[in-house]
């Protein structure tokens, strides 16, 4: 199944289902209706033995980073649009599957590195204390589209060229 | 300053062709791309004509010939400085303005064979060569030592320390230098000082004077930046290009932001610069500080299929093709990535 996002097209072969989950058309049953109210993931992949929710952010913006918050701030996007897509989908009863998230953005594999290390410290996936019974999110990963295509093969993901 | 270059069957380079920026040049690559030869062929062309002793004549091909055998060291003939197997090497270098240099070197002799020359003769910027290790420490005595013995050391730590020796410039610092130099200080929280014309020290803000040997390395390159800033020997628009190989050696990265911000500014100013580096935080701070207006270029040197050497320059910092700085993170993420998602997506 391909699905275009922000720039980028997926393909997802093996996939259940794939739609875009912040769907503004009212037509479609996956319009989502909360947008006002709650954050969304871009995409959400049902395969048969979990769930990926797929975010991207397509840009690269050096005079963002000179914004000393400004990578915290893109750390706290990530984390709560997973949480609210996360609360979405569990009133949905559509929890019922781990669930992977996976952000793909235009970051140099150095800067991958420390968001990675950030979102597993603030999402976080897994069974982050001993009171925790099941996890809010089984993994996460961020990735640039060469790290996405070197880890996931059987996903591929392209650029759609600039008209 | 150097326009560009073209240089065939010299060392490690089959064939190679380089146009420069006017203000920034930042070559990467991994180990044995050939940027420090670069970078000092760069400058030996640039510096050739400058005497640094009386044995020095008008003579480009002598000159050219002492200065690549003072920067590169080659056993017993120039002609070692040929690549491989090669009958020949040449080099030919455009220099602003309007002013070239061609020439060849044979492989089995030690001279040089002027193949092309446009008033080479009347270039006279003095460029700069700051080499990785830093000299402030080792000054003392060194020249002394480099002119009356026989070293293996090159000739770029002796040139530095010829030009850490001049003095400081007539009068009143320059405004804008002045403001580069105060963001040295700020940085080390100290500064330089050459005490009677022999010795470096380091006068920190708070706290008694100690010599150079016992400050930070660190704080030593940025006190050669200091130096040759407050004697003249950077001076953008008038002094010739300056070289730095491996500026982040030994650098607390912290401090390589400054250096950063300096270089670009110097460029801004007219200053010519050629940095080889192996640092994501230089580059990524470049990255990040670089305005639309700069004049830049990012040079990445790899091997092809062939192992020879090729050259991809760009103004773009997304679009350095192959970063050899980036790939190395890659295998690291990759890893990471590994270990934390298992069999995912595969």
């Amino acid at each position: 199944m391909r699905q275009i996002v922000d720039g980028f097209e997926f393909e997802f072969k093996d996939a259940v289902d794939v739609f875009v989950f912040d769907e503004k058309n009212k037509d479609l049953p996956t319009y989502h209706g909360l947008s006002h109210a709650m954050k969304a993931v871009d995409l959400v992949v049902e395969l048969e033995t979990g769930y990926l929710f797929v975010e991207v952010k397509n840009f690269h913006a050096p005079d963002d980073y000179q914004d000393g918050d400004y990578f915290n701030h893109l750390r706290e996007v990530l984390k709560y649009k997973y949480r609210d897509s996360f609360l979405y989908r569990w009133a949905e009863k559509k929890t019922d599957k781990p669930i992977d998230y996976l952000c793909l953005l235009t970051l140099d594999n150095a800067l991958i590195s420390r968001m990675n290390k950030e979102m597993r410290v603030q999402l976080p996936p897994g069974h982050a204390i001993e009171r925790w019974k099941r996890a809010i999110a089984n993994r996460c990963v961020v990735l640039n589209v060469e790290r996405w295509n070197h880890n996931f093969p059987k996903w591929p993901v392209n650029r759609i060229a600039e008209n | 300053m150097i326009e560009s270059i073209k240089i065939q069957n010299f060392t490690a380079f089959q064939d190679l062709s380089l146009k420069c920026s006017k203000g920034l040049n930042v070559f990467i690559g991994t180990n044995s791309t050939g940027k420090s030869h670069l970078l000092k062929l760069m400058y030996t062309v640039c510096s050739a004509n400058k005497p640094v002793e009386p044995k020095h004549s008008l003579d480009p091909a002598r000159n050219i010939l002492d200065k690549l055998n003072g920067v590169f060291k080659p056993e017993g003939k120039v002609g070692r400085l040929c690549r491989n197997d090669a009958q020949k090497a040449s080099v030919r270098a455009d220099i602003i303005p309007e002013r070239f240099i061609g020439f060849g070197i044979s492989n089995d002799l030690d001279e040089i064979i002027i193949s092309e020359n446009q008033e080479y003769e009347k270039y006279s910027l003095v460029p700069v060569f700051i080499p990785p290790k830093e000299m402030l420490s080792n000054f003392p005595g060194f020249t002394s030592l480099y002119l009356h013995r026989e070293l293996t050391i090159d000739e770029t730590y002796f040139d530095l320390c010829q030009a850490l020796e001049m003095p400081r410039l007539k009068g009143e610092q320059n405004a804008q230098i002045q403001g580069l130099l105060n963001s040295i200080k700020s940085a080390c929280e100290g500064e330089f000082l050459f005490v009677k014309e022999q010795r470096f020290y380091f006068k920190p803000v708070k706290g008694n004077m100690l010599e150079a040997e016992l400050s930070a390395e660190g704080f030593r390159k940025l006190g050669i930046l200091q130096r040759l800033l407050q004697n003249g020997r950077i001076q953008p628009g008038i002094s010739g290009p300056l070289f730095w190989d491996e500026p982040e050696a030994n650098l607390n990265p912290k401090l390589v932001k400054t250096v950063v911000t300096i270089l670009l500014e110097l460029a801004r100013k007219g200053q010519q610069i050629f940095l080889a580096t192996h640092d994501y935080v230089l580059l990524k701070w470049l990255d990040l500080m670089v305005k639309p207006e700069d004049d830049i270029l990012f040079h990445a040197l790899y091997h092809n299929d062939k192992g020879e050497i090729e050259l991809n320059s760009t103004d773009d910092y997304l679009k350095i093709c192959p970063n050899a700085i980036d790939d190395a993170y890659a295998d690291l993420v990759d890893s990471e990535i590994g270990n934390s998602m298992g069999d995912l997506g595969k």
